[in-house]
């Protein structure tokens, strides 16, 4: 186990070396000039050739690149070219939000996609099944922006029970926290929900039609303990997965949803240093997301080894 | 994100005409306010560095006008007014030398630094030669910077330079902290210290900047706000949907789709302000290379048949396009001085008739094969995309085919300055001395010439009108100047913004000129509410 783990820390390294490169040549081949952008309305080419000196735009790429991996070395990833604020401050104050959105929408997903799954599967081609397939239907297919206007407009200004935006730290206020949240994890777990209670129901209906259910029925086990213990536990490699791969429609999701809720969290900030052009924001920002994809990757293969033993008692080869 | 539609059934609002909504211009809403509160003010976009020396954008001007004075200011009229200085500046009869009187009320930076004529030298000499200013191309007329007494300085000029004063009345004016600059020098953005009604607290990257009421203002006992928080929100609709619950007390920029349900809402106050602001279309005629290189023809028929521009011109009607795009709430433009400039003249402000019988005879008259294609670029939000599809409609009836190629900002102004572009529908925020909207965008080599169009004549005219310092003088300039660049067609004027900011009904004393910006300094909330 150890051997294997250290193959894959291994392996995420190259991964991440590759990636850094992959993302130099991606803001530099970008179209538009952060030099341009930062002189604004009054751009001599005295002030332009000033702004490249200052930022290091002048120097020859190769030079550019490695100095961005020495300073990424010392987890010092530079001065923000728009706020002249500390790339790595901003970062770490937009962690949080993002982490807490993504924790409770995938804490939605996971609760209403399971619970919506099982139900379906065991009420298959009844009523409570169409009701279930519906849901997901509706949630795969109404856009995040929408579902967020109309929250916003129902809950925050029809009736005024929960702000239309901003974010409230939990070391603040724990009520104001989750009153901030609570729409936004809703608005991006439900989509995520969708897919979930999708797998689970196939998954549970491949599971119990299985022999080994047929023997635990009889056998005379509780039939909700087959369910739970036996048909359940099963399905969930398949969701397992399903739920590491949706992180990257998590992290799109949250750069739609930050901002509709006004979020200063990761995805807008994203976002908003792709439109200008902020080289030092965009490179850590996408640096930080790979290295986020590959970790939970590697906590999903480690997690496979706890719900599937057939997994673990091969040494983990797959 | 497109969803302004989505929006539309909020309350149900009594119908408005927008004729009366554009008309009714309103500068303030007066009512006695309490003392202390916080006001949360949702701006458009994200300001950069807070750093006068160093700032470019003009949503960043909103936050430095509540925390950092200049030595002159505008007043509802676009006049110049004293701030920091204390009377207007006496400038030599060769107009090579400025001398500016100080406030000598004992005054204080709001980290308690004495104001001194020392000071502003430090300050002004920064925004000078600091490397990467984006203040030294406004004072390239200034070659020294002289305390003469405690509370006078001297600006010694290479050239007689008549904007000088409304250039101090923007960024290249205001007047740094002494200690702050010791202390951060070049970060002096991240814990700004100026002489202002507020002073920097803190910022969190594009979700807040908080100033709080300074107790070293000179005026602080007339500041009613304790706190002011700016909050920038990008999309149009959020920002309106936060003000309507209350997360929000002002937003900057109402988008026309909103503004006459706005100014019946209940709750609501709506700010009304003529701007200094035009867009155009820039018509690229000798920028094949880039700003940098010689001028040369893109050779592409806009540039090679100046009567092409002007069928081009002919064909827009402006009222339909303010009509249809923007339901009427802005303002039509057929040149770069605004109605409310003090140099607006008969000839200024002359508008080219829609005239589709001589744009078709112009067309028919250049020999070339019909439809004449044009490339457009243009911004790709939804509002541009509107207003080019119009552009399009009109263009096709004198038989062009107008394409439009959506292109994002940044990457537009790259693609502009490189020349890489036949026309391109550009802005300009306005300034209110009337050769800030002139000299960059049509002398040769200027650095907003984007088109690259120049001839000698104009560029001695340009010149002429920036420098004469007789304003009657200078207005007959411009109105010989006007109507010749607007004949070159290099830029066809389509429309001039109209400033619409709102707040909610509990809140007072938000000010707003044509300079669009917001002032807070007396705002508060409504007393006994």
């Amino acid at each position: 186990m150890a051997r294997y783990l250290l193959g894959r820390l291994g392996q995420s390294v190259i991964t991440l070396f590759l990636v850094s490169i992959a993302i130099f040549a991606g803001t530099r081949a970008m179209p538009g000039d952060p030099a341009l952008l930062l002189a604004g309305e009054d751009s001599s080419q005295e002030t332009l050739d000033a702004i490249r000196e200052r930022l290091g735009l002048d120097q020859p790429l190769p030079v550019q690149y490695l100095t961005w991996l020495g300073q990424m070395a010392r987890l010092d990833f530079g001065d923000s070219v728009r706020t002249g604020l500390p790339v790595s401050e901003t970062i770490l104050s937009r962690l949080p939000v993002t982490l807490e959105l993504a924790f409770l929408s995938l804490l939605v997903a996971a609760v209403i996609g399971i619970l919506g799954g099982v139900v379906a599967a065991l009420r298959q081609g009844r009523p409570a099944d169409w009701i279930a397939n519906t849901g997901a239907l509706l949630g795969m297919s109404i856009p995040n922006f929408w579902l967020g206007l109309m929250g916003i407009l129902l809950f925050a200004v029809a009736l005024g029970w929960l702000p239309a935006s901003g974010y409230v730290p939990l070391g603040e206020s724990l009520g104001g926290n989750l009153a901030s949240m609570v729409m936004p994890a809703i608005v991006l777990g439900t989509a995520l929900a969708a897919v979930v209670m999708r797998q689970t129901r196939s998954s549970m209906i491949e599971a119990l039609s299985s022999d080994y259910i047929r023997t635990a029925h009889a056998k005379g086990l509780a039939p909700a303990w087959i369910v739970l213990v036996h048909a359940l536990r099963n399905s969930m490699v398949t969701v397992l997965t399903i739920l590491g791969l949706q992180l990257g429609s998590l992290i799109s999701g949250a750069v739609v949803t930050e901002q509709i809720f006004v979020l200063a969290g990761f995805g807008n900030l994203m976002v908003e240093s792709v439109f200008t052009r902020d080289f030092p924001v965009i490179q850590a920002t996408v640096m930080v997301t790979a290295a986020a994809y590959i970790l939970v990757n590697l906590i999903v293969d480690l997690l496979y080894s706890v719900v599937d033993p057939r997994i673990r008692a091969q040494g983990g080869t797959r | 994100m497109a969803v302004g539609a989505a929006l539309v059934a909020v309350g149900c609002a009594p119908l408005v005409d927008p004729q009366d909504v554009v008309s009714t211009e309103r500068s303030v809403v007066d009512a006695p306010v309490e003392d202390g509160g916080e006001l949360v003010i949702g701006l458009e976009d994200e300001p950069d560095a807070l750093d006068p020396t160093l700032a470019t954008t003009l949503v960043g001007r909103n936050v430095f006008i509540s925390m950092c004075e200049k030595l002159y200011d505008v007043d509802a009229d676009l006049e110049l007014v004293p701030e920091l200085a204390a009377d207007a500046p006496e400038i030599s009869d060769d107009g090579l030398r400025v001398t500016i009187p100080l406030r000598e009320d004992d005054i204080q930076f709001n980290d308690g630094t004495p104001f001194t004529a020392e000071a502003v030298k430090q300050s002004l000499d920064r925004h000078r030669e600091l490397p990467g200013s984006m203040r030294a191309t406004e004072l390239s007329a200034v070659e020294s910077v002289e305390v003469v007494d405690d509370h006078t300085i001297e600006l010694d000029l290479s050239r007689p330079y008549p904007p000088l004063q409304s250039i101090l009345a923007d960024r290249a004016g205001m007047i740094l902290s002494p200690t702050a600059l010791d202390e951060l020098g070049e970060d002096f953005a991240q814990d700004p210290v100026c002489v202002g009604p507020f002073q920097y607290v803190e910022r969190v990257a594009q979700d807040r900047i908080v100033l709080e009421r300074s107790e070293d203002y000179y005026a602080s006992d007339e500041v009613p706000l304790e706190r002011v928080v700016y909050r920038p929100i990008p999309d149009d609709v959020t920002r309106l949907a936060n003000l309507r619950s209350g997360q929000l007390d002002v937003v900057q920029n109402v988008s026309p789709d909103d503004v006459t349900t706005v100014s019946a809402e209940d709750g609501l106050e709506l700010l009304n302000q003529p701007s200094l602001q035009y867009m155009g279309i820039t018509v690229n005629v000798l920028n094949a290379d880039g700003l940098d290189e010689e001028p040369r023809s893109p050779e592409t028929v806009m540039a090679e048949h100046p009567e092409l521009r002007e069928a081009l011109s002919l064909t827009l009607d402006r009222d339909a396009i303010n009509d249809v795009v923007f339901s009427g709430l802005y303002q039509p433009a057929c040149g770069p001085i605004p109605p409310i400039s003090a140099y607006a003249t008969e000839e200024t402000q002359a508008c080219p008739e829609h005239d589709l019988d001589r744009a078709r005879e112009l067309v028919a008259e250049s020999g070339l094969p019909t439809p004449i294609r044009i490339e457009m670029m243009i911004p790709n939000d939804p509002i541009s995309m509107r207003l080019g599809q119009v552009l399009q409609a009109m263009a096709a009836e004198a038989d062009f085919d107008l394409r439009l190629q959506p292109t994002e900002f940044a990457t537009g102004v790259a693609e502009g300055r490189a020349g890489n572009f036949d026309t391109y529908i550009q802005g300009w925020s306005g300034r209110p001395d009337p050769d800030g909207n002139i000299g960059q965008f049509h002398v040769r080599g200027g650095s907003n010439n984007y088109g690259g169009n120049f001839t000698e004549e104009t560029d001695e005219l340009i010149q002429a009108a920036a420098e004469e310092t007789d304003e009657e003088r200078r207005r007959e300039l411009y109105s010989e100047l006007v109507p010749t660049l607007r004949d070159g067609n290099s830029i066809i004027y389509l429309y001039r913004n109209q400033i619409y900011h709102a707040h909610r009904d509990d809140t007072a004393g938000v000010v707003t000129y044509p300079d669009g910006l917001i002032r807070v300094v007396n705002a508060g909330h409504v007393a006994g509410e």
